[in-house]
């Protein structure tokens, strides 16, 4: 569903990805974890095209999105890119839900100025996800009269309405208070029982080791360690991933209660 | 001064002025109309990234910012003739001059306004497959005028009262019969006329401001 490979991207002198490559299959879900800075970040939002990568390769499903050629990136035409767009959503830490919308209107404003879909069709669609993330009574609330929690479930419905191939997280709940973030984890886990293709950069371990099919280390914009979440958790020999669990050992033995 | 009142006169005065303000609303009206937008297109020339667009809004903003609007309504006026031998309406002079100084006062409100939209919204908009142009229409601009009306609605209160100053070329609006009026009678009634005048439209624009905001309360 999703191959990237040797992706690398830098800023200015500071080389963020320096050769990134992982695949998703079809219903996978992924978890991305690793410190701060190490481009868990820089490296969704490359496969959003919201940064561009220097250079690699991205291909989505059948669809190369950006190829090397001569050592410089190469991305598809623009129409190809949009198209290629709309198959993947994205789950902001910040939500970024449209502050001057309703709650349905945040979720069918795509779906109908985008993909021309008729607005009762896109309605209903939208009532659908409410009703799937448990608020289907804020419909017409407005961002600011919901919870953190709220608003990022909202904000993963608005990324579902596009029915997209693949959705990406980017760490969704590292801006909801604590007892916030279980309502979050519970739609992320929901989804993942649908087999939903989801990459999560996550650093909720616990939950990261119950939904995730595949556990991902990135270290210094190098994918150290890479494999089930047994593997990663409990056996690794890897003395940068222990190091860096080590910091989450009470989330895990929190959540294995 | 004020006890040689004549009521007759009195009528035939506010008749006079009465007729200034008609040139003074419409000044008014025709600056907002074409100012409001044009000021909005410099603001996106001035936020451009190419410096060929960004740095000519740029000058032109700095100049009219820093020069008195009195002299652009002279020069306005009276360049064409200079450089052209040819004079054009003195309204509608004033008139290009009012925009153009009133263009860049809410360009640079625009920008202030543009630049405070969180970098997410425009990161969302994307994400979900809106073009640029559909982020900024659909997102980005309804934010971006509630958090303008304020700013916004001082300068159009200054502009009621800056609307005085196309007198130097000669327009019979409302302050300059006033003035007139003022020499004539030997009294200052007709310039409190016309204060209360300002006053008055100046409430009118400050609850139809209030009212607006209002309405953009439903969120936040």
């Amino acid at each position: 569903m999703l191959t990237v490979t040797d992706v690398r991207k830098r800023f200015g002198n500071n080389e963020v990805l320096k050769g990134v490559s992982l695949e998703i299959a079809q219903g996978e879900v992924v978890a991305l974890i690793g410190p701060s800075g190490s481009g868990k970040s820089t490296l969704l939002r490359c496969l959003n095209q919201l940064e561009r990568v220097d250079s690699g390769r991205i291909v989505v499903g059948e669809d190369v999105m950006v190829d090397t050629v001569g050592g410089a990136a190469v991305y598809a035409p623009k129409a190809k890119l949009s198209a290629i767009n709309l198959r993947l959503g994205l789950v902001f830490q910040n939500f970024n839900l449209f502050p001057h919308m309703s709650v349905l209107e945040n979720i069918i404003a795509a779906p109908v100025d985008v993909k021309g879909m008729e607005k009762e069709a896109a309605v209903a669609l939208a009532r659908d996800l409410l009703l799937q993330i448990g608020l289907s009574e804020k419909e017409d609330a407005y961002p600011y009269q919901l919870s953190g929690g709220q608003q990022q479930r909202v904000a993963i419905a608005r990324a579902m309405a596009l029915s997209p191939d693949i959705l990406f997280f980017d760490e969704p709940t590292s801006a909801l208070d604590p007892e916030l973030t279980g309502e979050v984890l519970k739609v992320i886990k929901q989804l993942a029982a649908t087999r939903m293709t989801m990459l999560i950069v996550t650093h909720e371990m616990a939950f990261a080791r119950d939904v995730a099919d595949k556990v991902i280390f990135l270290d210094a914009g190098t994918i150290i360690a890479s494999g089930t979440p047994e593997e990663i958790f409990a056996n690794s020999d890897n003395e940068r991933l222990r190091a860096f669990l080590s910091n989450f050992h009470n989330g895990i033995v929190e959540g294995a209660r | 001064m004020f006890d040689s009142v004549d009521w007759g006169n009195l009528g035939n005065l506010l008749i006079r002025m009465v007729e200034g303000l008609g040139v003074t609303l419409s000044l008014f009206v025709l600056t907002l109309l074409f100012a409001l937008p044009l000021g909005l297109l410099l603001a996106l020339g001035r936020m451009a990234k190419s410096p060929f667009v960004r740095k000519p809004a740029e000058w032109l903003i700095m100049v009219v910012r820093g020069t008195p609007l009195m002299l652009q309504i002279v020069l306005v006026y009276f360049m064409p003739y200079y450089i052209i031998g040819v004079n054009f309406d003195r309204f509608v002079m004033a008139t290009v001059a009012f925009v153009l100084n009133y263009s860049c006062y809410f360009a640079e409100i625009y920008r202030g306004g543009i630049g405070s939209i969180p970098r997410g919204q425009y990161e969302a908009g994307q994400v979900l497959g809106f073009s640029r142009a559909r982020v900024f229409l659909k997102i980005i601009l309804p934010q971006v005028v509630k958090r303008i009306l304020p700013p916004i609605s001082n300068e159009v209160i200054t502009l009621v009262k800056d609307t005085a100053l196309v007198q130097i070329i000669g327009i019979m609006e409302m302050f300059n019969i006033a003035k007139g009026e003022m020499v004539r009678i030997a009294s200052l009634t007709p310039l409190l006329i016309a204060g209360v005048f300002y006053l008055v439209m100046n409430i009118i624009i400050a609850k139809l401001f209030k009212a607006a905001e209002t309405k953009l309360d439903y969120y936040r």
